[in-house]
């Protein structure tokens, strides 16, 4: 018998499509092209780059794909990108998914939708609305955005939304240019009756290209200042401190990543998560289900990091073969800056457990 | 009565759940979990039927007295109604 409460129940589906290799969660990104400019996004790409639009999936590719992916079992779907609303065919796409029977999820810097996008937004939800704020003030918005006019594009995103009934969660992405506004970010959202959640964990461009984030995420020390400000990191790390045990791995994807979950990116290739760009399968040449195929048997070739794997920080460590691929050049290589935030963690929970 | 139309039903490993479609997920959002008996109620309500034609059938269907189907419809019924899933045509009552 399935469970009833929602959170009970997407983990119990979740756990048993991982199980049994059924790709229930799928993320579409519909373009890697963006009218913002970030210094720490991993993907973007300038949102006039022709060679890139060529190479995007068309509506009716992405449509074919989904039809086959809900056939294959898929149930929650995140369409995102880039800036999914730079696509002028985006409700061609949208739309019709919304007739699939999914759970979809819509992620959005919320700068180009006008009033006439969120009402026919609004017509046909999300059952999730995602929407990334960058500063609380144009200065610090813009620093990030390196986009004038760009906060005011925004606000007006925002109330767009708000005016056509929607009601987005608010989100934010955190590094040196903006932390300062944290609280007045999340103020933001609490004005808007929206929740508010803060990423911070930074990596390299996932396509190696050169980017400034090292400039601008957290040295380690900052990185878990900055954890420690939220109580269930601090519970999680205090039960971290009193397990007993070493926090030993065998297999080298410790999420969901290849089990139940794929990622299929602008120009059709389906690889195993959102930062990790393998295998590379090709499901509009060899069908869905075949490429969903090759991105499993990619999850199981891949070995455990031997020098992770048995390392007395990995309790305390995010690394994964996605951070190895992308920061080190190599899916079983360690982190430096993942092993440094590590050692900050084990120091901090040991001290706060007097160990 | 009849099921409102905007749901999909979908079997997902050992269960079935109900979706809204389109503009459904205005009036809810989230997803029905359904057991088999309220997946045969929701596949009773594709067309116009009744509370006590659905525990009729539910009798035929499964080992079950008609009261006891009856007390699993009036309470399935009502919670579909509760979630706006259902039409009625309160002209027929």
């Amino acid at each position: 018998m399935l469970p009833t409460e929602y959170k009970e129940l997407t983990r119990k589906l979740l756990a048993d499509a991982a199980e049994q290799g059924i790709p229930m969660s799928g993320t579409f990104e519909l373009t890697s092209r963006c009218n913002l400019g970030c210094a720490m996004c991993y993907i973007r790409t300038r949102a006039a780059d022709r060679a890139m639009k060529a190479s995007e999936l068309s509506a009716e590719q992405w449509r074919d794909l989904a039809r086959q992916a809900v056939d294959a079992g898929m149930l929650f779907l995140l369409l995102t990108g880039g800036e999914v609303f730079l696509r002028p065919d985006f409700f061609d796409i949208y739309e019709p998914l919304t007739d699939m029977g999914l759970i979809l999820t819509l992620f959005t810097n919320a700068t180009l939708i006008t009033k006439p996008v969120a009402e026919r937004l609004a017509r046909r939800p999300s059952n999730r609305l995602e929407v990334t704020i960058y500063g609380a003030t144009e200065a610090t918005y813009e620093a990030v955005t390196r986009q004038p006019g760009s906060f005011r594009r925004f606000l007006r995103g925002v109330d767009a939304l708000l005016e056509a009934g929607l009601q987005p969660k608010i989100k934010t992405t955190l590094s040196r240019l903006n932390v300062h506004e944290f609280d007045e970010m999340r103020a933001m959202a609490e004005q808007w009756g929206s929740s508010f959640s803060a990423a911070w964990l930074l990596t390299k461009r996932r396509d190696f290209c050169s980017s400034s984030v090292e400039e601008i995420r957290f040295s380690p020390g900052e990185a878990v200042d900055l954890e420690l400000r939220d109580e269930a990191a601090v519970e999680n790390l205090r039960r971290l401190a009193e397990k007993e045990e070493d926090h030993t791995y065998d297999e080298a994807f410790y999420c969901h990543a290849g089990k139940n979950s794929f990622v299929i990116g602008p120009s059709g290739d389906m690889n195993i998560c959102i930062d990790l760009c393998l295998p590379r399968a090709r499901p509009t040449e060899i069908g869905f289900l075949a490429a969903w195929e090759q991105v499993k048997q990619f999850m199981g070739s891949v070995p455990a990091s031997p020098t992770c794997s048995s390392c007395d920080l990995s309790k305390y460590c995010s690394r994964c073969p996605a951070w190895g691929y992308i920061e080190s050049g190599s899916l079983t290589s360690s982190v430096v800056y993942l092993c440094e935030i590590a050692k900050e963690r084990k120091e901090r929970s040991l001290a706060m457990v007097g160990k | 009565m009849k099921a409102r139309s905007g749901y999909v039903m979908r079997v997902v490993g050992e269960g079935s759940v109900l979706i809204p479609t389109g503009e459904r997920v205005v009036d809810m959002n989230g997803l029905v979990v359904l057991n088999d008996t309220g997946k045969f109620i929701w596949q009773c309500l594709a067309s116009e039927t009744t509370p006590e034609q659905i525990a009729q059938a539910m009798v035929e269907a499964f080992d079950v007295s008609l009261e006891q189907a009856r007390t699993d419809v009036e309470s399935f019924v009502a919670e579909l109604d509760r979630l706006g899933m259902l039409e009625r045509h309160h002209a027929s009552h």
